[in-house]
């Protein structure tokens, strides 16, 4: 058999096997997806009438509150007059445990003196 | 003072001078490339996790040649060794043929290597894109799919042809499994050259991408996802474990790896923090160690200079080249696809050299510009490659007896 239509066979199995891998991962997203949005959907049933009601009553009250924060934070950033770093350097101190060095499960506990 | 003494006393170096003159210059050129390794891998310019340990292992193992029962020999270890009782008096005296015999050759150190990743690995990437990195890592077997026909040019018949094709898809233990079935005789041969793809994807590759791919592209900074969902750590378990069951029961070839990576994800993803800390940091940083020094110590000049692993060398080089630049193409038609909004260097991380060519992809594009960031593509596309390699294993193993009785 000509080595080149054994290639050409193969490149298109593998073409073929690996769109079909990559849509069963897209099924198990999808599936995981819809139950979890399913198990959502159901526990939060309950919860959303009393919530949708809620939020239509305290909506003027809501838009009240963001245009006073909005108006404090211009205020605020107007205050600001010069230009200041904002870069921030954390340096990280990682201590990983290790109970090795740890006395709790040592043999020979601290012995007490008398 | 007796030639003969001298040698007794220091036959690492008179081996130097009475041996073959090839190998001689063989030795020499490891040692000084040994020295070279580590002082690149020091430098940060190639793995220093890996360099370090594999630079120093190579220059040892060239000097450290003494004659036992009149051959040429060194007391670290003999990958040709076949016969189950010469192999119990090796694991004797060579002291790191256990490690190989029992990690290496039968791929457990890659497996840990694998759970370590697993640890590492967000899964949200693979199940974000997946179209895109089967994509992305059938283009990148391109080595896997030419060296057959280039093999058979050189001599080889197509089951020798089809193993050492596969390490294109660098993949050890799957050549490992395809050589096992399709050619027994060059088993030990092919998984010596197939281990040593590690070298050359660190060190080669980023240069590939220099070659192939200029800086104005590199340097392409790919959009931010729209409408990304946030994933919970229950919703990962659940689809390592599924995921895990069916690429197993779709690719037995590839169990043990498939297994060891999503173990790792498992272990991650249910909080298990003293697994989590065990295996990301003594197992994983062991196994690469481990891993570096034993490749070095395979880079015997007697080995390497062996006329039938330096065409097979050759023969694996060339597959992982035409691997390379198969995946940069499959970056390039990404690139044109999305009219230019994609970084044609993720196609290098199709290649399944998990997570070398990830992070090869990404080092090379921080280098032209620091504010790009490929990586979560890089790792989609460096899974990938592993379905695919087992895939394309899986069709070798099958067809080839068929299609050649």
């Amino acid at each position: 058999m000509n080595i080149f239509l054994v290639i050409g066979i193969m490149v298109i199995s593998t073409f073929v096997i690996s769109f079909a891998v990559a849509g069963m991962i897209r099924l198990i997203s999808i599936s995981i997806n819809f139950l979890r949005i399913q198990k959502t959907k159901t526990t939060d049933q309950h919860e959303s009438l009393t919530e949708v009601q809620n939020e239509a009553a305290g909506q003027d009250q809501q838009l009240e509150t963001v245009a006073a924060i909005g108006l404090a934070i211009k205020l605020y950033l107007e205050d600001i007059h010069d230009y200041e770093r904002t870069i921030m350097t954390i340096q990280k101190v990682v201590r990983p445990y290790s109970p090795w060095s740890s006395k709790i499960y040592g043999l020979r506990q601290n012995p007490k003196g008398r | 003072m007796d030639a003969s003494i001298l040698e007794k006393l220091f036959p690492g170096i008179v081996t130097l001078f009475t041996g073959d003159l090839t190998i001689s210059l063989g030795r020499i050129g490891l040692m000084g490339l040994g020295v070279l390794l580590v002082y690149l891998g020091k430098k940060g310019i190639l793995e220093p996790l890996l360099m370090i340990p594999m630079g120093i292992g190579m220059a040892a193992v060239n000097a450290g040649v003494l004659v036992i029962g009149g051959k040429n020999t060194n007391l670290f270890l003999d990958p040709m060794i076949s016969d189950p009782d010469a192999l119990i008096n090796i694991l004797q005296i060579d002291f790191l043929q256990p490690i190989y015999t029992l990690t290496f050759s039968n791929g457990l150190i890659a497996c840990f290597v694998f759970m370590g990743i697993g640890v590492l690995l967000d899964v949200g990437f693979l199940l974000a894109r997946p179209f895109l990195s089967m994509f992305l890592a059938v283009c990148a077997e391109l080595g896997t799919f030419l060296t057959i026909p280039i093999a058979m040019s050189m001599g080889l018949d197509i089951n020798d042809a089809a193993s050492i094709a596969m390490v294109g898809g660098a993949d050890g233990p799957m050549v490992l499994f395809t050589s096992l079935k399709l050619s027994p005789k060059l088993f030990v041969a092919i998984t010596v050259v197939a281990y040593l793809y590690l070298g050359l994807t660190y060190g080669g590759y980023p240069w590939l991408i220099k070659l192939l791919v200029p800086k104005r592209l590199r340097a392409i900074k790919m959009p931010p996802k729209k409408n990304i969902r946030q994933i919970s750590s229950s919703e990962k378990l659940y689809f390592a474990v599924i995921a895990c069951i069916v690429l197993c029961l779709l690719f037995p070839v590839a169990a043990p790896l498939f297994l060891s990576l999503f173990v790792g994800v498992a272990v991650r993803e249910a909080g298990l923090k003293h697994i989590v800390d065990f295996i990301a940091g003594p197992l994983l940083y062991g196994s690469t160690f481990l891993l570096g020094l034993l490749l070095g110590v395979l880079c015997d000049a007697s080995l390497i200079l062996d006329p039938q692993i330096l065409l097979l060398l050759v023969l694996g080089i060339v597959s992982l080249l035409l691997s390379g630049i198969g995946g940069l193409m499959g970056g390039y038609i990404m690139y044109f696809v999305t009219g230019g909004k994609f970084n044609p260097v993720i196609g290098i991380a199709g290649v399944s050299c998990v997570p070398t060519t990830a992070k090869v992809a990404q080092k090379s594009v921080t280098e032209a510009n620091p504010q790009s960031i490929i990586l979560p593509e890089a790792i989609g596309a460096n899974i990938s490659g592993v379905i695919t390699t087992a895939i394309i294993a899986g069709l070798y193993i099958t067809l080839i007896p068929i299609l050649f009785p």
